[in-house]
């Protein structure tokens, strides 16, 4: 049971995608049974994502719920799975933003409905599988394969320039990944298999790929290039963010919830769990670099932001925005700051996701998100503008909330960084980024929420109904209680993420995946 | 010396073992069998001639399934004409597996074109069993034959539907270059036959093994080039690599649509198979660089490293600017033989024979996997076309996604495996093949083909936006699904799927299993 | 590519007959394999020429029938003149070239009868004006 644990999280979705398709044809169908169907299996796979947490008393020090089974004999690939410190939060966001975005739809996907179900379970089940595989090819296949579905939901269900932003997304992504793919396949040219920890341990015990390219770096680099390139577009980093403000727009909501919440964490969990592991000796000698695009990404996010007139589009560049502090966090290789950073996907996610399902109830409602249709919502529907304010705090980091913690956590790693010589001006610029978005999300929540009900169609607008407030509820719960109580989530991601940074510190010293407990004094204790 | 050698011809015994040609034997003789039906049966019982073939098929498959697993006898026959390796089996199955879904794709279809069906089918079988013969020819004539039968048949199908003037002008067009690269092909083994007279004082030989033993002492090096080259030229038509692949588009648009699909599935994989043994056994990889085979070897694989990057770019950029779905397919065809050029070139640069068993089964297995998905997009291309193939534009597609789903999803998963999305079987074939490649050491070469393979995503998912994203303006009529029709989809999908998660026994089938048998018999 | 038929080139040039006129007629009346291969080639070489040049389908298939035929001389002169008494391999090429005369009779037949079910549908036999498929 515990081995086969994730493949049934896997497998349950797909399972559910099957019901949906074996009771389109039953005589007594109805297409209001589809979303309770749906939402029946989403529920289900969070019950048993729930079961992972079972393993908590090991720390997840070590990966958990292993299944290793051969696939293809011919390329020795291996149907590998674990989950660790880095991907169980993100597995457990998965499966929980899933079917509050399966709720958030309920009324507002209203044509076609089988074969958006069908397309939000085949993606919940990739993107489990991206978080969960320790084969390369596996994870490769997971990766493409999140990208289908997304494909269709932004291209059928989304807005007017529906085609040009789903074609965008697929190009640009598509095109990273197959980077990666070529990377994988050289990977596998020098080890001979696509098992990640195989390969990791071939690295750790001296069988380098600059050992094996005797001592020429150049390959390493390129290597390193094709995984990051792929990253860096999911991410998406600035300069390869365009296709996110067009994706997430013109995406349904749903579809951005998803899009936001656990499709760019693709990028920076493989940024964290395959560069700086696998290529641990470039990541060091690039981090600088990416931590000027980090930061640029980050203030360039939120500037763009401020001027938008249309809110999601707003909160689409408080994705840039955000993004970019997990990965500057990420690329301090302190331990707070890539805690922080991991946190800081965790609280993308929540409060991200809380914003663009608000931004779809309002715009279910209204049929426009243009801010300056907007104001006064509080007097017509306070209940939503209590939600609305409460999500966007967080965005910007309120103490208390969850979004403090992790860029706390992120400012005080870039301080005390070693990996680049003036931290202190990478913490100050990350700290614009923090005012910044207070300014844009502020000044948003004052011409849509507060001042007076300018437009009339606003007064007659009905509040939030119970199924709107009970998808919003465990959001608002985690928002909470991440922010006052973060310490069984960093508990339980500690030792994993020491793990890589011993890697990507100490490449000589290994860092074996059985780590003492350390010292949270950051990089070098004597400091 | 006439007396000597009529009585050395009475000594030799014969070789004759017709079990090794049984499958071939199987399909020639279930031909004439439709050939007969038709001929005598009534008109109203013609549709019989389809489950015949059928019948025939499923037969041959049998056998050569036989063949496969319980083979215990001599592995050549007829002098070594006829040869029994895992490469002519796998090959086999592709021709009969395309062979038999093109039989269900056309049973309802040729009904409905007023076509006569025992005359189709009965030219599909023939020209099925000249795409075996091509893969278990171990002899430059049988090789030949088995081209010209396949070819002489498919060309009479390309211009099937008689009164249409755009199949006459595809069969045209396919019966001029089909028959001018078979006369190069021809003049090369010519060529080849003389060059492979020996300065010891051997007779020349068309025999594939025989030419592999006696580059080196060849009575006339320079013509063994020359041949070589022809060769390669004729066989590049037929598999349409780029240069010579400009027939492709114009026959694949007027052939009737089954008809089509057979033609970038079956005869182009029959292609490669003799193409693979000629060039990969006939003129072999050989360690020392400056002998006439070394230098024959180099020649041709260098030319085959810039046909494959040629035919990869090509074939994509010209897909990207078609508004026909089948010209599209044509050119995406086009492409795919690049691809797995690029396998082609890994089994021809290494002398080892555990990688060049693995090289050429992942050239076997793309073909398969091409064969599968193609033939699935053609099945639904058919039904939309219509009666009379007038539906074939990007237009006629738009909108249809949610009045038809059923064809439009199915449609839109072949695309997504012809672009070689993971799960499907497109991408199972591409990551055999470049590894095999990587294997080889041609890294720039997979680069290549990684990039061509972004490029295809624009013109593969066009289709599936016109389909899903745009909104039907005219009104549509969702077209009758026949019964046979119903089972090719569900055989491809199936098989998209199963080649694309489980491919571990089709790959182990198509590689030699005991390295030490292949080798160059 | 050209670098594989550059030797052959070559071959046939050093083969041609050289100055002297004795040697032009000795090599008439006891010719050698070289004349064989040389009209083999030209025949080759202007069937090539045909298929590429002439707009008249017939001319065309005519062009193609003079490879085919240059192939023949081929096999027939190399199976001639280099064959070995022991080995029955050596008629070989006259085989090959009776089942190429089969062969190329066929394609023969097949390609009238399609230039024929062109012809009933529009009356042209020029290549240039069949363009409803765009080349």
């Amino acid at each position: 049971m515990q081995q086969y644990l994730l493949t049934i999280l896997i497998l349950t979705p797909v399972a559910g995608m099957l019901a949906l398709v074996g009771h389109s044809f039953a005589p007594y169908k109805r297409e209001t049974h589809y979303r309770w169907i749906t939402l029946g299996f989403s529920v289900i796979t969070f019950a048993v994502s729930l079961l992972l947490l079972q393993a908590a008393h090991t720390n997840f020090s070590s990966f958990q719920f292993e299944q290793n089974v051969s696939w293809i004999n011919a390329i020795s690939a291996r149907y590998h799975l674990g989950v660790d410190g880095l991907s169980l939060w993100l597995v457990l966001l998965t499966t929980l933003l899933v079917p509050i975005s399966i709720l958030s739809s309920w009324t507002s996907i209203d044509k076609r409905e089988l074969s958006f179900y069908a397309f939000m379970l085949i993606l919940e089940s990739a993107m489990i599988g991206v978080f969960v595989s320790l084969d390369l090819l596996i994870f490769y296949l997971f990766f493409e394969a999140s990208l289908v579905p997304m494909f269709f939901l932004i291209g059928i269900w989304g807005g007017e320039r529906r085609i040009y932003a789903a074609v965008k997304f697929f190009i640009y992504t598509a095109v990273g990944s197959l980077l990666m793919l070529a990377g994988i396949i050289v990977l596998y040219v020098f080890y001979q298999t696509f098992d990640y920890t195989v390969i990791l341990g071939a690295m750790r015990s001296g069988q380098t790929i600059s050992a094996l390219t005797k001592g020429n770096q150049t390959l390493e680099f390129w290597l390193f290039l094709a995984f990051a390139f792929a990253f860096f577009i999911k991410v998406p980093l600035w300069p390869f963010h365009t296709w996110l403000p067009d994706a997430h727009t013109e995406a349904p909501t749903a579809g951005s919830v998803i899009l936001a919440g656990i499709l760019l964490k693709m990028g920076t969990y493989g940024l964290m769990r395959f560069n700086l592991t696998l290529f641990p000796s470039i990541s060091r000698i690039m981090a600088p670099y990416i931590i000027i695009l980090a930061i640029i990404g980050i203030i360039y996010g939120a500037l763009v932001a401020m001027v938008q007139p249309d809110v999601k589009r707003l909160v689409a560049y408080s994705s840039v925005s955000h993004m970019g502090f997990v990965v500057l966090g990420m690329f301090s290789f302190t331990e707070w700051g890539m805690q922080g950073s991991l946190y800081q996907m965790l609280n993308h996610g929540v409060s991200t996701g809380a914003l663009f399902l608000i931004v779809g109830m309002i715009y279910e409602r209204r049929h426009t998100r243009e801010i300056s249709e907007f104001g006064g919502l509080s007097m017509s529907m306070p209940v939503f503008s209590t939600f609305f304010v409460i999500a966007s705090l967080s965005s910007i980091g309120l103490p208390f909330l969850n979004g403090f913690i992790g860029e706390f956590l992120i400012m005080l790693g870039t301080w005390m960084t070693e990996i680049i010589r003036y931290a202190w001006i990478a913490t100050m610029l990350a700290g614009t980024g923090v005012i910044l978005s207070a300014v844009y999300l502020l000044w948003m929540l004052q011409r849509v929420v507060f001042g007076p009900l300018k437009n009339e169609k606003n007064a007659r607008l009905t509040d939030l109904n119970y199924r709107e407030i009970g998808l919003l509820i465990p959001l608002l719960i985690l928002m909470l209680l991440m922010g006052v109580y973060p310490r069984p989530f960093l508990d339980l991601s500690r030792a994993s993420v020491e793990t890589v940074r011993s890697r990507v510190l100490h490449t000589e010293s290994g860092g074996s995946y059985t780590v003492e407990r350390l010292n949270p004094q950051g990089v070098s204790p004597n400091r | 010396m006439n007396l000597s050698l009529a009585l050395q011809i009475q000594n030799v015994s014969p070789d004759v073992n017709l079990l090794l040609i049984l499958p071939e034997l199987i399909v020639c003789t279930a031909g004439v069998i439709v050939m007969m039906v038709d001929a005598f049966a009534r008109p109203r019982q013609r549709w019989m001639t389809g489950g015949l073939a059928l019948v025939g098929l499923v037969a041959a498959m049998a056998a050569s399934f036989w063949m496969w697993s319980g083979w215990a006898g001599p592995r050549e026959a007829f002098h070594g004409m006829i040869v029994l390796d895992e490469l002519r089996l796998g090959f086999t199955f592709i021709a009969l597996l395309v062979s038999a879904l093109t039989v269900l794709v056309s049973m309802v279809w040729v009904e409905g074109e007023n076509l006569p069906a025992g005359e189709f089918h009965s030219l599909l079988l023939f020209a099925t069993s000249g795409m075996m013969l091509m893969a278990s020819g171990g002899d430059l004539v049988i090789i030949f034959l088995g081209l010209e039968i396949l070819s002489i048949a498919t060309y009479v199908m390309a211009g099937f539907r008689r009164t249409d003037l755009r199949s006459n002008e595809s069969s045209l067009k396919y019966f001029i270059l089909g028959s001018f690269s078979s006369a190069f092909l021809l003049y090369g083994i010519a060529l080849v036959y003389g060059a492979t007279a020996t300065r010891t004082g051997l007779a020349g030989t068309t025999n594939i093994a025989e030419i592999a033993n006696r580059l080196d002492v060849s009575l006339y090096p320079p013509l063994l080039f020359a041949g070589a080259a022809m060769m390669l030229v004729g066989f590049g038509f037929k598999i349409a690599t780029a240069p010579f692949h400009v027939w492709t588009p114009d026959v694949y648009e007027g052939a009737p649509t089954p008809v089509t699909a057979f033609m970038a599935a079956g005869p182009k994989a029959a292609g490669f198979a003799s193409f693979l043994r000629v060039f990969v056994f006939g003129f072999p990889f050989v360690a020392t660089v400056a002998s006439v085979q070394g230098q024959i070897h180099a020649a041709w694989l260098g030319a085959l490293v810039v046909l494959a990057i040629i035919t990869m770019t090509i074939g994509n950029v010209g897909a990207i600017v078609q508004n026909n779905v089948k010209r599209m397919l044509a050119y995406s065809s086009i492409a795919h033989a690049g691809y797995a050029l690029v396998g082609f070139v890994a089994a021809g640069a290494t002398g080892d024979p555990v990688f060049k068993s693995e090289a050429l089964s992942s050239v076997a297995f793309y073909m398969l996997t091409y064969a599968v998905m193609n033939l699935g997009a053609f099945a639904v291309v058919t039904l939309i076309a219509r009666s009379g193939d007038r539906r074939t534009d990007f237009e006629d597609y738009n909108g249809i996604g949610f009045q038809s789903p059923g064809l439009a999803f199915t449609l839109s998963l072949f695309m997504l495996s012809l672009l070689g999305l993971p799960l499907t079987a497109g991408f199972m074939g591409k990551i055999m093949v470049f590894r095999a490649a990587l294997n080889a050491g041609y890294y720039s070469l997979v680069v290549i083909a990684v990039l061509n393979t972004a490029i295809s995503a624009y013109y593969y998912l066009r289709l599936i936006i016109v389909m899903f994203f745009r909104e039907r303006t005219t009104s549509w009529s969702a077209p009758r699904v026949p019964a046979s029709v119903i089972v090719v989809l569900i055989i491809t999908v199936l098989g998209v799927f199963y080649l694309g998660l489980f491919p571990n026994r089709v790959l182990d089938a198509f590689k030699t299993r005991p390295p030490a048998v292949m080798a160059t018999r | 590519m050209l670098n594989l038929f550059f030797p052959a080139l070559v071959f046939i040039w050093q083969q041609a007959p050289g100055g002297r006129m004795s040697d032009v007629s000795n090599s008439i009346t006891h010719p050698d394999i070289s004349k064989f291969l040389v009209i083999g080639a030209l025949l080759f070489i202007i069937g090539v020429a045909g298929v590429l040049t002439r707009r008249n389908i017939i001319v065309i298939f005519m062009s193609i029938e003079l490879i085919l035929n240059a192939a023949n001389i081929n096999f027939i002169a190399f199976s001639r003149y280099l064959q070995d008494t022991g080995n029955a391999n050596a008629v070989a090429g006259q085989v090959f070239t009776v089942f190429i005369i089969v062969v190329a009779a066929a394609e023969a037949a097949i390609g009238l009868g399609i230039v024929i079910a062109l012809y009933r549908n529009k009356e042209t036999i020029w290549v240039d004006e069949i363009d409803l498929l765009k080349w």
